[in-house]
C-alpha cells in the first residue's frame, strides 16, 4: 500500500517521455535500495537492444510462455529499459541487484556492458529464481538522466524481472539474504536428501522386504530431478529433455512419496494403489507430451495427491500420537499448505521472483521425518532385540540355576542314598551279626543253666542293642510313638513282673529336633526309669504317660514314669550310675529330669522337652 | 493240632524252638529247615499251618521262602523270626505275606502264645510298624462307620491299578491310630470298646491289605513302567 502511494507520488511528478523511470525506496539497514517500478520494454528480437519501440509497463515484465502462446523451444528475446537521475541515487559504491530476469542477459549502463550472464549463446542459465549482484564501477553513472538497459534471450518465458539499484553494501546483503534462501538453502536441502536417498537406496538391497525404503529413495532422486532448476545455475543437459524431465519429476515425485508413505503406515491395498498411481502418473506423461498439454496440469495432479496424503498423514497424526507416525504426518499435513503459500506468491508476483518457494523444501522434510520415523523403528527394535537376548540371558540362568538345583538334588539323593544303604547294611549286621549271636548265646546261656548275671549281661546287651536299633527307626519326632514302643517292647517284664501298666497319653506336638541320637537318649531314660520300677519298686501299678506342658514360657511335652511301690527315701537315694546317667542325658537333650521318691509313695521320674530348642540359647 | 514248620539257620535256636513247640500239648513241629534250598523242598512237602522264618538265611532272604510260600495259597500263616521288629525288615516281610513276627529273644511262652494268637486270627504290632502303616495304606473316603473290612471302596482318585488297591477301614485306621499312639491291644479294644480278638483281626487283615498294597503297587509300577501290557 505505502509503496503504491509512494508509486502515485511519482508517477504525478513526472513527464510521460524521457523522465526517469518511477521508483520505489526500499529501506534496508544498510543503506537505501531503489526498486523500478516501472520501465519500457520492447520484444525486438536484434542481437543487440532496439533504440526505438518500446512500450512502457509495470515492473518486473516476465512473458510467460504459456500465456504468450509461444512454442517452448523458440528464441524471444526482451529488452528492459530504465531512466534515473545521478541525483536519485545514493552517494558512494553502487551495486545493482536483479531476480528471474531470463534466462539469458546481459546489462548496459549509458550502452556501456557492465554485466552479462552468459559465455555464449550455447551456456544456457537457470535464471528465473537466481539473484545477481552486479557491482557498478563509480564512473559508469553520469550527472543528470542515465539509463540502465537489460536485454534477456530465452527459449521459454522471457524477461526482465524485478531490478534494484543501492548502495552496494545494502544490495550486497539483501543478496546474500535472497541467494541463501533461494539457492543455498535448498542446495544444502537437496543435496543432502539426493545422499541420504543413495544410503537408503543401499540400505534397501540389503533389505528388500522393506519396501518403503526403495520408495523413498525413489521418491528422493525424482524431487531431486523435480527442484534442481531452483538453485541450479546452468541447463546440465538438452533444453527440451531437462525441462521435460523437471516437469515429469513433480509426477513421479508424488506418486513415489505417496508410495513410500502408504508402505510406511502399512496402509491396506498399498499394492494395487501404488501400482495405480503409476499408471495414473504415466499417462498424464503421456497424454501431456501427445497433446501438448499445458504443464500446469502436472501440478494439479501433484497437488491433488499431496492433499490425499494430507488427510492420511493427519489421520495417521490422530490415531498414532508418537514420533514415529507424528513426525511424517506432520511432513504430509503440511505439504499442500506449502503448495498453496507457493501458488499464491508466483501469482502475486507473475513468476518473477517475488517470494521464497517453501516447497522445495519439502522433499527434504519428508526424508527427515522419515529418517526420525525409521530411526524410532530401528531404535524399538535394537531395544526388542536387547530385551530379547536379556529374556533369553535370564531364561538360561533359570535353568542353569535350575540345573544346579537339581544336580544339588541329586547329589543329596546320591548322598541319602548311601547313608540309606549304609544304615541298612549296619542294621543287617547288627540282625544277623552282633543280634544273632546274642540271642544265641542267651539261648544257650538259658540251655545250660548258667548263673543268673551272665544270662543278664547277655540280656542287656540284647536290650541295649535294641534301644539302638529302635531308635534308629523312622519316627518324625513322634515321641509318644517313640516311648510307645519301648512300652510295647517292655510290656512283657512288666507282665513278668506283676506290674500292670497305664498307658496315659494326650496329644502332643511332634519335637522337629528328635534325631537318632536325641531318640536314643529319650529311650535309655525311660528303660532306665522302667527297668529301676520292674527291678526295684515293687510296684503294683506302673504309669507312663506324656502331655503337653509350657514350663517358663517354652512350649513342650513332659513324659513322666510314676510307680506306687516302695519308694525310696530322698536322703538314701543311692546316687548311683543310673540316675547320674538319665540326668546327664536329660541335660544333653536340653530337657529338665525331676526325679522324687519317699519311702512308700513310689517313685516319679518325668522328663520334660522343648518344642523349640533354639528358644533356649 | 497246629502243625509248625521252622526255617531258621542257627542251630540252638531252632532246637530251643522246636523243643518249647513239641513240648506244647497242642502244637507239634512237622518240619524244618536250614536254609533257601532246604525251605523249597519243605514248601513243596507242606503239610503244616504255621511256618516260622527267619529273614536272614546262609544262601538268601527269607522274604524269597514267604513269597514261594504265599505263592502255594494254602491256609498257611507265616511268622517271620527276627532279633529286632524294625520296622523296614518287618513291613517288607509282611508285604512278601507274612502275618506277624516272632522276637528271637522273646520268652518262649510268649512266642507260643503268638503262634497260638495268629491261628486265631490275630497279629502282633508295635507303634512304630503302625504308625509306618498309616502312611501306607489310603484310608477310605468315608469313615464313618465303614467297617466292611474286606478292601473297602475303591478311589478313582488313584492310578488306575490302585483302583482296587484296598484301603483302611474307618474302624482299622482307629485301631491303627491307637496303637501308633502306645496302647496296647487290650488298652485298644478297650478304648473302641471291641475285643481283644476284633483287634488282634483288624491288625491282620491291615497286614493283608498292606501285601495287596504293595502287590498293587507293584503292579502299578510295572505298568507304567510298560513291563506289563494291559
Amino acid at each position: 500500500m505505502i509503496r503504491f502511494l509512494i508509486l502515485c507520488l511519482l508517477l504525478i511528478g513526472t513527464p510521460a517521455t524521457a523522465g526517469p523511470s518511477p521508483i520505489a525506496a526500499i529501506n534496508h539497514s544498510d543503506g537505501k535500495i531503489l526498486e523500478f517500478t516501472h520501465g519500457e520494454y520492447s520484444l525486438a528480437s536484434s542481437k543487440i537492444p532496439p533504440t526505438s519501440g518500446f512500450e512502457r509497463a509495470a515492473s518486473p515484465k516476465i512473458y510467460q510462455i504459456n500465456w504468450e502462446g509461444w512454442d517452448f523451444g523458440d528464441f524471444h528475446a526482451v529488452t528492459g529499459r530504465f531512466r534515473i537521475e545521478r541525483d536519485a541515487l545514493p552517494d558512494g559504491p553502487l551495486a545493482l541487484y536483479t531476480i528471474s530476469t531470463r534466462d539469458q542477459f546481459f546489462v548496459l549502463i549509458n550502452n556501456a556492458e557492465v554485466y552479462r550472464n552468459f559465455a555464449d549463446v550455447s551456456d544456457k542459465k537457470l535464471s528465473w529464481n537466481r539473484p545477481y549482484f552486479i557491482a557498478l564501477a563509480p564512473e559508469v553513472f553520469r550527472d543528470g538522466m542515465n539509463t540502465v538497459e537489460i536485454r534477456t534471450v530465452s527459449q521459454g518465458s522471457v524477461g526482465v524481472g524485478r531490478v534494484m539499484i543501492g548502495r552496494s553494501t545494502a544490495v550486497q546483503s539483501y543478496f546474500n539474504t535472497q541467494y541463501f534462501w533461494r539457492i543455498t538453502a535448498p542446495q544444502i536441502a537437496n543435496y543432502a536428501m539426493l545422499l541420504l536417498g543413495v544410503l537408503v537406496l543401499l540400505f534397501w538391497t540389503r533389505r528388500r522386504q522393506e519396501t518403503e525404503l526403495l520408495f523413498l529413495a525413489l521418491s528422493t532422486f525424482f524431487w531431486f530431478a523435480r527442484y534442481y532448476h531452483f538453485f541450479g545455475e546452468d541447463v546440465p543437459f538438452d533444453l527440451q529433455l531437462f525441462s521435460d524431465i523437471s516437469e515429469n519429476a513433480s509426477l513421479y515425485g508424488s506418486w513415489s512419496t505417496l508410495a513410500f508413505y502408504f508402505y510406511f503406515i502399512r496402509a491396506r491395498h498399498v499394492r494395487k494403489i501404488v501400482t495405480g498411481f503409476f499408471f495414473i502418473a504415466l499417462s498424464i506423461t503421456v497424454i501431456q507430451k501427445i497433446f501438448g498439454l499445458d504443464w500446469t496440469v502436472f501440478y494439479l495432479w501433484s497437488f491433488l495427491l499431496s492433499v490425499a496424503m494430507a488427510i492420511v498423514g493427519l489421520a495417521s497424526l490422530w490415531r498414532n500420537r508418537n514420533l514415529e507416525y507424528g513426525a511424517l504426518g506432520l511432513a504430509m499435513a503440511a505439504t499442500p499448505v506449502f503448495a498453496v503459500i507457493d501458488i499464491y506468491a508466483a501469482y502475486q508476483y507473475g513468476g518473477s521472483g517475488g517470494a521464497i518457494y517453501l516447497s522445495v523444501f519439502m522433499p527434504f522434510l519428508y526424508t527427515f521425518a522419515f529418517l526420525l520415523s525409521f530411526g524410532k523403528r530401528a531404535l524399538d527394535a535394537f531395544s526388542s532385540a536387547e530385551n530379547a537376548n536379556s529374556v533369553l540371558e535370564a531364561r538360561v540362568a533359570e535353568t542353569r540355576a535350575e540345573l544346579a538345583e537339581s544336580e544339588e538334588a541329586r547329589q543329596q539323593l546320591r548322598v541319602e542314598q548311601a547313608i540309606a544303604t549304609e544304615h541298612g547294611r549296619l542294621m543287617q549286621e547288627m540282625h544277623d551279626g552282633i543280634g544273632s549271636n546274642l540271642v544265641t548265646a542267651l539261648a544257650v546261656a538259658r540251655q545250660q543253666d548258667m548263673p543268673r548275671s551272665t544270662v543278664k549281661v547277655l540280656s542287656n546287651a540284647l536290650n541295649d542293642l535294641k534301644l539302638t536299633v529302635d531308635s534308629l527307626e523312622p519316627v518324625e519326632g513322634d515321641i509318644v510313638a517313640l516311648i510307645g514302643n519301648l512300652r510295647h517292647r517292655m510290656a512283657g517284664d512288666l507282665k513278668a513282673a506283676g506290674i500292670e501298666c497305664k498307658w496315659e497319653v494326650e496329644v502332643c506336638g511332634t519335637l522337629p529336633w528328635l534325631d537318632a541320637t536325641n531318640a536314643l537318649h529319650v529311650l535309655r531314660i525311660f528303660q532306665e526309669a522302667i527297668s529301676n520300677a520292674v527291678a526295684h519298686s515293687k510296684a503294683k501299678v506302673l504309669r507312663i504317660g506324656c502331655k503337653e506342658m509350657v514350663r517358663g514360657d517354652i512350649n513342650g511335652i513332659v513324659a513322666h514314669v510314676i510307680d506306687d511301690g516302695v519308694g525310696m527315701h530322698p536322703d538314701t537315694v543311692p546316687r548311683g550310675k543310673g540316675l547320674a546317667n538319665i540326668q546327664a542325658r536329660a541335660a544333653a537333650l536340653r530337657g529338665v529330669l525331676e526325679h522324687d521318691s519317699s519311702v512308700g509313695n513310689g517313685t516319679s521320674i518325668s522328663l520334660w522337652l522343648p518344642y523349640e530348642r533354639e528358644s533356649l540359647d | 493240632m497246629i502243625r509248625v514248620a521252622i526255617v531258621e539257620d542257627d542251630p540252638v535256636l531252632r532246637s530251643v524252638l522246636a523243643e518249647s513247640i513239641d513240648a506244647c500239648p497242642d502244637m507239634r513241629v512237622v518240619a524244618q529247615a536250614a536254609n533257601v534250598a532246604e525251605a523249597t523242598d519243605l514248601i513243596a512237602a507242606g503239610g503244616y499251618d504255621v511256618m516260622l522264618c527267619d529273614l536272614g538265611l546262609p544262601d538268601g532272604s527269607g522274604v524269597d521262602v514267604i513269597r514261594r510260600e504265599v505263592a502255594c495259597e494254602r491256609d498257611t500263616d507265616i511268622l517271620v523270626i527276627t532279633v529286632f521288629a524294625s520296622q523296614n525288615k518287618v513291613l517288607g516281610a509282611i508285604q512278601a505275606g507274612a502275618r506277624g513276627y516272632l522276637l528271637k529273644d522273646e520268652r518262649i511262652e510268649e512266642c507260643i502264645d503268638a503262634i497260638r494268637n495268629i491261628r486265631e486270627g490275630g497279629s502282633p504290632i508295635s507303634p512304630i510298624i503302625a504308625r509306618q502303616l498309616l502312611g501306607q495304606i489310603r484310608q477310605a473316603p468315608a469313615a464313618s462307620g465303614n467297617v466292611s473290612a474286606k478292601g473297602g471302596r475303591a478311589d478313582r482318585v488313584g492310578g488306575e491299578n490302585m483302583q482296587d488297591a484296598p484301603q483302611l477301614s474307618a474302624r482299622e485306621y482307629e485301631v491303627l491310630n491307637t496303637i501308633a499312639r502306645g496302647f496296647s491291644n487290650a488298652e485298644c479294644a478297650d478304648l473302641l470298646s471291641i475285643s481283644g480278638n476284633t483287634v488282634a483281626t483288624h491288625i491282620k487283615n491291615i497286614y493283608r491289605k498292606l501285601e495287596v498294597n504293595s502287590r498293587a503297587e507293584a503292579l502299578f509300577e510295572a505298568s507304567s513302567q510298560g513291563l506289563l501290557s494291559r
